[in-house]
């Protein structure tokens, strides 16, 4: 029986949104034992998912407790850490996949891979010469590109599917732990509400408003909170539930808010332990929190995220097909100069009525400088379709033409497919894309070959050495700038700074691969420009033969 | 740090006929009735003996304030309680132990006699105090121990390699530290193994090296 460490550093969110992976691990095969490590204080969700053998923890308050206080001497804390390693290290692991692929996650591979020489890490980990591995090219598509790179090509859930070498299952069972118990509390109340406000025969359906998110700045504003309970509230069709945290910030503002409401609002104060219930018995969500929104796509219960301040955007969005993502135009989300635009309740508003009747989706007016997004698969996984708001063609058209550059690095076959979100687009602006992104490749080009020259003069003259580092690090800069080149010049970073000490031949070795990967990208862009013209005069051809017919047809009927 | 083992201590009986420790000179409870006192005691720190079930109690005196705190407990039908006292005279507790007031519970640890250095490296108190007990100091004892309670409170563990090195449980990286000079500390090896290269990296290399990023995450909690 094939036994897999999972190690997941991170917060909430991202330990629910493990399950993804566990559904599909388990789906690929039922019989292999899955682990998970993560910190203690997010033991609380470990608890919540399905197919988790055993949860370990590095108990992070405790060592810490032990390191800072002065009256402890480091053996405390040094012995607390292996104390927690220990049960895992005492495993023969057949995986280790690195999630988090931080370096805390990534030293500890290494400890584990030093003792379990057979262990498959998937993911990040230093060889013995502490130079950083990565177990496949998604693994540092992962870490070095979506870093980086602001347009999102890949959805996390998929990236994770591939540096783990698992197929999507979709049919596998349902993740989240439920208690019988709350189901039944939740399916009563819930009923009541819904015999209670029916109309002519028709219940309501019941729409989930999570108040809070884990920071203000991700938070639906309060009064647009109110405005959408108002609006919901004025459609017999629907009616709103509160979902709090039963803790006393939450019941703070609950409090506050249903005040307004003389005191009639549902407001549901359920624990992690109470919540998934909850969210798999209502009929639409609308959430800022990640948490929340993990569990629901969890649950596969309708939704509208609501995308607001830091968190990446598209990452780790609502990832269930249909399912809507309101956000501030992409240009002012990465900006630190411009403030977000406001998402406002009405636009909240429009997309749960879309979910409860997609014939909606069409009469969506947003606010001004907000992006509407629906989910959907494809042929590569979870993609975003762009529905209405502010449409930047160019973030469009990079975030759909990466997606496919990446999966030709990956397969080493030039493909390209126009998909519907790519031909949105008129040709002449898909060309004009392709036009500036050749020019950019052709800049980054030429960077490369000063480095490769200046790198061969530093190794014959010394004091060509500050050039060398000059050159080098003009080309890096393009890996921060979001074009098409940047992709394989955060490749080429990356594994220069995988290397401990990088040496010349080291360095001009890889420069040799980052020539390849640039000539691709061009090749890849000559193609797609190839299926453009071919769209357009096929288009244009169909166009002809049309008005051919038409005369045709009228001349005879004449 | 010593303890202040030359305590003279004698017993004088109160007025309601209760043995009283007289230690340097001062009387550690009331002579004229030490249990009222000790209620009295018990009923000023309620809030906190309600809220805990853990606590550290400065100065064993004779006892009468942790049956106090016993009876208090018992009264909340509180039976799952841990309590450590901490006695610097052995003297005063010699006689205490021997009288009647002494309570055989194994709940009650006596910490006797030790300096906060000895203290400090008893595992299990170590993890008592890790369990953030209730402190309750008796009054009287603190007072007359009032510096080595002090010392006790503002306690700096000496944190150079050599002073703890035999305390590390794991054999491989008690071996793994004895390369180092004694008077170094675990952060300045961390530092360098992150910054300068080796040629080969050891599995206890990794180990302080995600100990170390782990430090670098406080602000997470």
């Amino acid at each position: 029986m094939k036994k897999t460490l999972i190690i997941n550093l991170r917060c909430f969110g991202d330990i629910m949104s493990t399950s993804n992976l566990i559904k599909n691990l388990k789906g690929n095969d039922p019989t292999q034992q899955i682990y998970i490590l993560t910190m203690s204080e997010y033991q609380k969700i470990t608890d919540l998912m399905k197919g988790v053998e055993k949860s370990f923890t590095i108990d992070r308050q405790q060592i810490l407790t032990l390191s800072h206080k002065k009256i402890y001497n480091d053996s405390r804390s040094l012995n607390s850490f292996l104390m927690n390693l220990l049960p895992i290290n005492e495993i023969y692991w057949d995986n280790i996949i690195n999630y988090s692929n931080d370096k805390i996650g990534t030293y500890i591979c290494s400890y584990l891979k030093s003792n379990n020489t057979t262990a498959k890490i998937f993911g990040l980990h230093y060889d013995k010469h502490k130079n950083l591995v990565s177990s496949s090219l998604w693994s540092e598509i992962f870490n070095e590109v979506l870093t980086s790179y602001k347009h999102t090509p890949f959805h996390f859930v998929d990236l994770y599917n591939n540096i783990s070498e698992v197929a999507p299952d979709e049919n596998f069972w349902k993740i989240p732990k439920t208690l019988e118990k709350n189901d039944i509390i939740t399916r009563r109340n819930f009923e009541q509400i819904r015999k209670h406000y029916t109309i002519n025969g028709s219940a309501p359906k019941i729409i989930g408003i999570q108040l809070t998110a884990s920071s203000i700045e991700k938070q639906i504003e309060p009064n647009e909170i109110s405005c959408l309970i108002n609006k919901i509230l004025d459609n017999p069709e629907i009616y709103p539930v509160i979902l709090i945290a039963p803790n006393k910030k939450e019941k703070e503002i609950a409090e506050k808010l249903s005040k307004e409401f003389d005191n009639s609002l549902v407001i549901v104060e359920a624990d992690l332990n109470a919540i998934p219930s909850v969210i798999k018995q209502l009929d639409i969500l609308a959430t800022p929190d990640t948490l929340i929104k993990h569990i629901g796509d969890l649950f596969e219960t309708p939704t509208v995220e609501v995308s607001r301040g830091s968190s990446p955007f598209l990452k780790q969005g609502t990832c269930n097909p249909n399912n809507y993502i309101l956000s501030s135009q992409f240009s002012t989300r990465y900006s630190s100069h411009i403030s977000e635009n406001k998402i406002s309740s009405n636009d909240i508003y429009q997309c749960i009525l879309a979910l409860v009747d997609n014939k909606n989706e069409k009469k969506i007016s947003l606010s001004p400088g907000i992006s509407l997004y629906r989910s959907l698969r494809d042929d590569l996984g979870i993609n975003y379709k762009f529905i209405t708001g502010v449409n930047e063609i160019d973030h469009e058209l990079s975030r759909q033409i990466s997606r496919q550059y990446l999966n030709t690095l990956v397969t080493k076959e030039i493909s390209i497919k126009l998909t519907s979100q790519i031909l949105e687009y008129k040709t002449s602006d898909i060309k004009i894309w392709i036009n500036s992104q050749i020019n950019q490749l052709t800049q980054c080009t030429k960077a490369l070959l000063s480095t490769i020259r200046d790198l061969k003069q530093a190794q014959t003259n010394s004091k060509s050495g500050e050039r060398f580092v000059h050159s080098l690090d003009r080309l890096i800069s393009f890996a921060d700038m979001s074009l098409l080149c940047s992709i394989p010049v955060a490749l080429f970073r990356g594994r220069v700074d995988s290397f401990q000490s990088p040496k010349k031949e080291e360095i001009e070795k890889l420069s040799y691969e980052l020539k390849n990967d640039l000539q691709t990208a061009v090749k890849f862009l000559k193609c797609l420009e190839e299926s453009v013209l071919s769209i357009e005069k096929e288009t244009l051809t169909n166009k002809y033969s049309r008005i051919v017919e038409n005369t045709i047809t009228d001349f005879s009927r004449r | 740090m010593k303890t202040n083992k030359s305590q003279l201590v004698e017993i004088k009986l109160s007025k309601n006929n209760l043995e009283v420790p007289i230690a340097d000179g001062v009387l550690l409870h009331s002579i004229y009735d030490p249990i009222r006192e000790a209620h009295k005691f018990t009923t000023q720190n309620a809030p906190i003996i309600s809220k805990n079930t853990k606590f550290l109690i400065f100065g064993s005196g004779y006892g009468y304030h942790i049956n106090a705190i016993i009876n208090k407990l018992k009264e909340s039908k509180i039976n799952d309680f841990e309590i450590y006292v901490i006695e610097p005279n052995v003297e005063l507790f010699n006689k205490y132990s021997s009288s009647k007031q002494m309570l055989n519970d194994k709940r009650i640890v006596y910490l006797v006699g030790k300096t906060p250095n000895q203290l400090y490296k008893i595992d299990e108190f170590v993890d008592f105090l890790l369990a953030k007990p209730a402190v309750l100091p008796h009054t009287a004892s603190f007072n007359l121990n009032e510096q080595y309670f002090t010392e006790f409170l503002t306690y700096n563990a000496p944190n150079c390699l050599g002073d703890y090195i035999e305390n590390i449980h794991d054999s491989g990286l008690k071996d793994y530290l004895k390369q180092f000079p004694i008077d170094i500390q675990l952060k300045e090896i961390s530092n360098k193994l992150s910054k300068v290269a080796k040629d080969e990296y050891v599995v206890e290399d990794f180990i302080l090296l995600a100990f170390n990023e782990l430090q670098k995450t406080s602000r997470l909690l």
